[in-house]
């Protein structure tokens, strides 16, 4: 008759291991969520970069035809593309090559960068999708 | 007084730079109607609402109509040169011409919300 006697502190310890790995599970999931891009920070980012100057008002009047228009482009293109000049000439298979970009995003963290992103897909502006 | 001239006088050299910048560049000419026949390669990829990517990341390829025509100049020849990375584009600009990439730069950039789809598509 000893043993459901040890089976209850035993099923009791698994119990708490159990409850111990869900916490531990929770926790990591709070710590790392699926970031939700937060226009209206992307907002602060894209003023305090000055990206205007040169891909002008409301993104969407570029100073020089060199620049692209950015207003209502995709969001993960223009993350992907953000990284592309974050890794620069650092990284020869992916890396995007351009002085100012490059300078421009060094500082963002990734999550900066889908915020930046989303802000730049919620403006208006002259891109269109045509065939 | 002499303020206003010199304010001219900068504003003709910056025009006049301008100018030399400009011809620099004007060997090749864009035409929007030449590029019309030209993007046949083009629209199967950003002629469908939502098309993505998918190596070496996910995305949705980058919308063209009514970006500048110098920026997707300057893109296209990237590619083709290999400072830009993406296979399939690297590909496709292989086989054009700078006249087939000006003209194909024209043909996006002239495009606005009230301009019909490509007729030879």
């Amino acid at each position: 008759m000893n043993k459901p006697y040890t089976a209850v502190p035993s099923i009791a310890g698994a119990t708490f291991k159990l409850a111990g790995a869900a916490l531990a599970l929770a926790a990591a999931l709070a710590l790392h969520p699926a970031h939700a891009a937060d226009a209206s920070n992307g907002k602060v980012l894209a003023d305090s970069h000055n990206c205007a100057a040169c891909h002008g008002p409301g993104l969407n009047k570029p100073v020089s035809p060199e620049y692209p228009k950015l207003a209502g482009q995709h969001a993960d293109y223009i993350y992907w593309a953000l990284r592309q000049y974050q890794m620069g000439t650092g990284n020869p298979h992916l890396g995007r090559n351009n002085p100012i970009m490059q300078a421009q995003v060094q500082s963002l963290s990734q999550n900066d960068m889908k915020d930046l992103a989303a802000y730049i897909e919620s403006l208006k502006g002259d891109l269109v999708n045509k065939k | 007084m002499k303020k206003i001239v010199g304010k001219h006088v900068v504003a003709g050299a910056i025009t006049m730079l301008a100018c030399f910048a400009v011809t620099a560049h004007a060997d090749v000419v864009g035409n929007a109607k030449a590029g019309q026949d030209k993007v046949a390669m083009c629209i199967g990829c950003h002629g469908i609402p939502d098309y993505r990517t998918a190596y070496p990341e996910v995305y949705h390829v980058p919308i063209l109509g009514g970006q500048n025509a110098q920026y997707i100049m300057n893109a296209l020849l990237g590619y083709k040169k290999g400072d830009r990375h993406f296979e399939t584009m690297h590909a496709i600009v292989s086989s054009l011409t700078e006249q087939d990439i000006a003209d194909i730069a024209a043909y996006y950039a002239s495009q606005t919300a009230a301009s019909k789809d490509n007729p030879n598509r």
